[in-house]
């Protein structure tokens, strides 16, 4: 991959220019806390003391869940060394609440196994983590389509992070299109705040003024 | 690699390559003989943000006065919410399209 080392072949950092877009160092595929520390002060070195991280320490390989022991330890010690910590977690408020408490730039709960495309699997407890939340609650993989990243939005998160229902879709940029529009209509309809659910019909045509 | 990413595979050849003091300078921090094997395929995908264009310094969301609603994470106001990944595409110049395509106004994503 050519970052500029090689002139006059396709760079990265043409596609993506730094100063449109911000980039965000993934430990992905860090297994333990001090693989995911020492990553992180790589990335920061490479990219010239840039603070934000994905913070993601993976606990198991058929699920790529999370191991939230060594994601506590690493994010402990990488907000106390200035990192800006956006961490991948379980959709477990308590979870969540801590790495708050500990100072993370934002909490990004599962909405399915990484890639799964299986969608939010527990709107409530995503709602909880939303409910409790000072931080961005920012949901962070399995989601599929639009309609999944629509309801995220929808329940009050700040945002969705994804790769894979994009880059694997048949066609990748106008799912991309799709995910977009998708945002922007589940954050409209949280913020307008929708109906209450009930159990019975409401006409929407007046009774007054009939002929009987 | 399990997760290919663009930029991830870029700063590994970088290391081996290109900022060899950089990397020194990173192992005499954290004094360690070398990077493993984790550490040279951890930074295997990142994602992007659009970029904001003004820096909010923690001010809160409703005081931003050109990004309507923005998303304010570490101080910094961002205006997509969406936050893609860049690997698992088929070249280059797929990640920038589907990248690009955030960039579109609201109005775009009329039928």
């Amino acid at each position: 991959m050519n970052l500029g080392q090689n002139p006059g072949e396709p760079n990265l950092l043409d596609a993506l220019p730094p100063d449109r877009y911000t980039l965000l160092p993934n430990t992905a595929g860090c297994h333990t806390a001090d693989e995911c520390l020492r990553t992180c002060r790589l990335a920061r070195e490479l990219l010239d003391g840039h603070a934000l991280v994905k913070l993601e320490t993976i606990g198991d390989q058929k699920t790529l869940f999370p191991d939230i022991i060594e994601t506590l330890a690493a994010a402990e010690v990488l907000v106390k060394d200035g990192f800006d910590v956006m961490v991948y977690t379980t959709d477990d408020p308590l979870i969540a609440r801590r790495f708050e408490e500990m100072g993370c730039a934002a909490v990004m709960p599962l909405a399915a196994p990484i890639g799964s495309g299986l969608g939010i699997q527990n709107r409530y407890t995503i709602m909880e983590i939303v409910e409790n939340a000072k931080i961005p609650v920012i949901v962070d993989a399995g989601v599929g389509t639009a309609s999944d990243a629509a309801l995220a939005m929808e329940l009050g998160c700040d945002g969705v992070l994804m790769n894979t229902a994009i880059a694997h879709a048949n066609d990748p940029v106008l799912m991309a299109h799709a995910m977009k529009c998708a945002i922007e209509a589940g954050r409209a309809a949280f913020r307008a705040g929708r109906i209450p659910r009930k159990r019975y019909a409401s006409a929407s045509s007046p009774v007054d003024g009939m002929i009987a | 690699m399990r997760r290919a990413g663009l930029l991830c595979e870029a700063w590994t050849a970088e290391l081996s390559n290109g900022v060899r003091s950089r990397s020194e300078r990173l192992r005499d921090v954290e004094g360690s003989s070398g990077q493993t094997s984790a550490e040279r395929t951890a930074l295997q995908s990142c994602f992007v943000f659009r970029r904001t264009m003004h820096p909010m310094n923690a001010l809160p969301q409703t005081a931003s006065p050109d990004i309507p609603d923005p998303l304010v994470i570490a101080g910094r106001a961002y205006r997509s919410r969406l936050l893609t990944g860049t690997g698992k595409y088929k070249d280059l110049d797929e990640t920038r399209r589907a990248t690009e395509v955030r960039k579109s106004s609201p109005s775009r994503c009329g039928a």
